[in-house]
């Protein structure tokens, strides 16, 4: 069937092709100004001074001291502004080449477009990519985007990659990496409320009670979790419980579950989400949405695996469908199959003494091609073989 | 798209840092300008001095203004990107798909693709980082295809030929006519060869490859035979469709791929790349669905059903579908379709329903005026 096909249905899923490259540039700006606001204070400044004092007799080489001390900051700011032009010049860069991957869709009639499966071959490539960074498979996506460096700008390495280090360090015990972190985003976290970087820091606390170091606990406690009181009192009042419990694993300690080591895997996974909201990332990735709609829309009752059709003629072969594949048929299992309201068989529908059935025309045109004699006819499945004069027709529909 | 486009070529035009390094380099400039001419003329320096506090405060005016300007077109491409894309995409996603222990799976069947496609290093890679259980065999069997492919690719046959004759048996048991079409394009490429004596090594060709197809292969074999009365003008020539066809090297490609991986069982196309493609063509109806399940406050449940149809192209109808008329729900295991003697065929619950659930019970055929009894129908496969 050729529907009117409708690009604007297929670019918003790609949503976050467009967005992260967008929220980078905007980090991007909020650091030079925060680069200018200082020199630009400081600049002022240095112009009066240098001014009040010439007038006020200082010598003409103290003034030349004091210029040059202004184009040394000034230097220094005209590199740091350079670094970040650079920067904000490879997001525009990537963000074109993917508003050109976007507006190939316009030129796509409908989905039997040749032009839409090559399409959707590079999407799938890119799909691929960013699964396998987000798994942390970082040697298997580069080997991917080496095969076709045009996706290298679709792909999102350096975030990815970034992201899947914290996550780790934190299921490795380590805080440092993503308080540095919450540090840098800042703004972001406040503005959204998130408590991730009070959690990060009531683990290290809960560190410190663990290996009994209980002064740096309570000084850690002070500086970092007692500001945030109007929000997280209980947590606060249940973590200083910890002081007179020692760590344990005992079913009998009340304070267990803050103990447990679980709680690293729980802030890895609060972390991920966290990056991915601000990034405008989607939290299943990309492959999964579309497999997860892509499984169910292929999915029959009658998909099942270890078939193994001796044929490949009837047109309706579960040999070829993709759920019944050894690949994605145990993947499939938990997924719903998909919902028809009309029967769908071959024309002419005969039934073998079996209870087969197949299209009349599907039928003979195998048993001839299999080499079989005017007037038998065998079945595709089974092999096995009958007169012509043992098939009737069926009436489905 | 266009706003998003437009936003995004002021963007550029407009929001380029390079404006900083402009303003900051012209300060530099100022600067140096007044500490050399001080150096040079010390008697100048207060009104030098004065003038640099006034080119100060310029530039501080001059680069908000840059900065308004910059901030102002990277407001306007967000604005534009919020306004397209308002839903979120994860309404779309069945959070049943992919419980936990699935990821492995996931990655297994993303290494699978890779070696289909022929990509083999990736999936050694991917192998290794994933720590992932794929019998090599496997990769085997694809290194092995893409070879012969390679060869068919710079016409040479011979690779395709030794494979579909070491694999004779099955492919005859499947019906296929691989084997002999191969041996048909060699002795095409042999006549339409350009040097001449092409036609002489096409008939010594035939005369040493044809002979073991005679039987099932004579009509196929005639035919091409008569073409060497044509071989001075092939063109006009009722053979010109077979003979110089552009497409006869993909095609047969195509053959052999098909018929390479139905003997390992696999469909010819990547099932990653079709579920993948369905996935597309089927996100937009879902996105709907979910989005009215947000509203709703509605689950996804663990139905067995999607609750909404997903139109797809034909390509991708790989089994039969049967709707019982009746009950108007597709047959499973559990409720088989069942021909009844009159050779309509209804689900098995709905005979159930239909004879008052007992099957001795006659009733009629939905369809025609026929009688029967529920034990009376037979289990059908569609």
């Amino acid at each position: 069937m050729s529907k009117d096909f409708n690009p604007e249905n297929y670019i918003l899923l790609e949503q976050a092709l467009l967005r992260l490259p967008q929220q980078l540039m905007r980090q991007n700006f909020k650091s030079s100004q925060k680069f200018i606001e200082r020199d630009v204070n400081y600049i002022s400044g240095a112009a009066t001074e240098v001014l009040s004092s010439g007038m006020n007799g200082a010598r003409p080489e103290e003034s030349v001291k004091q210029v040059d001390a202004m184009i040394g900051r000034l230097q220094g700011l005209k590199r740091k502004l350079e670094g970040l032009r650079d920067e904000e010049n490879a997001l525009m860069a990537k963000s074109k080449a993917r508003l050109y991957h976007l507006q190939d869709l316009y030129s796509i009639k409908s989905v039997d477009d040749k032009e839409y499966e090559r399409w959707n071959r590079v999407r799938l490539h890119r799909l691929l990519v960013d699964n396998l960074l987000r798994n942390g498979y970082s040697e298997s996506a580069e080997a991917l985007i080496e095969a076709n460096e045009s996706i290298r700008d679709l792909a999102d390495v350096d975030i990815l990659m970034q992201c899947k280090k914290i996550e780790e360090s934190l299921r490795n015990g380590s805080t440092a990496e993503c308080l540095a972190w919450c540090q840098d985003n800042k703004s972001y976290l406040k503005k959204a409320k998130n408590g991730l970087e009070f959690d990060v820091r009531l683990q290290q606390y809960i560190e410190y009670v663990r290996h009994g170091r209980s002064l740096e606990a309570i000084a850690y406690s002070q500086k970092y979790l007692v500001t945030n009181a109007d929000t997280s009192l209980d947590a606060i009042l249940r973590s200083s419980a910890l002081l007179v419990f020692p760590a344990s694993d005992d079913d009998d300690n009340p304070y267990k579950d803050l103990y447990s080591q679980e709680r690293w895997n729980q802030l890895a996974d609060s972390f991920v989400a966290t990056h991915h909201t601000l990034h405008g990332l989607s939290m299943p990735s990309l492959l999964q949405i579309s497999l997860s709609a892509g499984l169910s829309a292929l999915k029959t009752p009658s998909c099942k695996s270890g078939t193994h059709p001796i044929s490949f003629v009837t047109n309706y072969n579960s040999s070829l469908c993709p759920i019944c594949s050894p690949e994605l048929n145990e993947l499939s299992k938990p997924l719903p199959y998909a919902h028809h309201v009309r029967s769908s068989v071959e024309p002419d529908p005969v039934m073998l003494p079996n209870g087969r059935i197949y299209g009349r025309h599907t039928l003979l045109q195998f048993s001839e091609k299999a080499g079989l004699p005017e007037g038998k006819v065998r079945d595709p499945t089974t092999g096995d073989e009958w007169d012509e004069s043992a098939i009737r027709r069926v009436f489905p529909s | 798209m266009d706003a998003i486009a437009k936003e995004f070529n002021r963007l550029e035009r407009d929001g380029s840092f390079d404006k900083y390094i402009d303003d900051v380099d012209e300060l530099i400039e100022l600067l140096h300008k007044t500490r050399n001419t001080i150096d040079a003329a010390p008697q100048s320096r207060r009104e030098q001095l004065a003038n640099l506090k006034s080119g100060c405060t310029a530039w501080t005016n001059k680069i908000a203004d840059s900065q308004k300007e910059i901030h102002g077109a990277l407001s306007k491409y967000a604005k534009a990107l919020d306004k397209k894309f308002k839903v979120d995409i994860e309404a779309a996603y069945n959070p049943n798909a992919f419980p936990q222990s699935g990821d492995k799976l996931l990655d297994r069947a993303v290494a699978m693709h890779l070696i289909r496609e022929g990509q083999f290093q990736v999936a050694d890679k991917l192998i290794k980082e994933a720590n992932l259980d794929i019998p090599g065999v496997l990769e085997q069997e694809f290194m092995d295809m893409y070879r012969i492919l390679e060869a068919l690719k710079l016409k040479d046959l011979q690779p395709a030929i030794e494979w579909a004759a070491s694999k004779r048996e099955k492919l005859s048991q499947s019906g296929s006519n691989l084997e002999f079409n191969l041996h048909s394009l060699q002795f095409i490429h042999l006549f339409t060869h350009p040097n001449g004596s092409g036609t002489r090594l096409a008939l010594q060709y035939a005369r040493e490859n044809f002979a073991v197809f005679g039987d099932r292969y004579l009509a196929d074999i005639s035919r091409l035979m008569c073409a060497f009365l044509f071989q001075s003008n092939l063109q006009t020539s009722p053979y010109a469709s077979t003979f110089l066809s552009p497409s006869a090297w993909d095609d047969v490609a195509h053959s052999f791929t098909k018929e390479f991986c139905s003997l390992l069982g696999l469909s010819p196309d990547s099932p990653l790349y079709l579920a993948a493609l369905a996935g597309a063509i089927a996100l937009p109806t879902l996105l709907k669905m979910g989005n009215i399940m947000r509203e709703k406050q509605t689950e996804w449940s663990s139905e067995n059903e999607l609750p909404v149809e997903i139109p797809l192209p034909s390509s991708f109808q790989f089994h039969a579908i049967f709707v019982c008329p009746v009950s108007k729900e597709q047959t499973t295991d559990e409720n088989p379709p069942m021909m009844m003697p009159c050779g309509h065929i209804v689900a098995k619950d709905s005979l159930a329903r239909m004879s008052k659930g007992n099957p001795n019970q006659r009733f009629k055929c939905p369809y025609c005026p026929n009688e029967s009894i529920p034990n009376q129908a037979i289990r059908v496969y569609f």
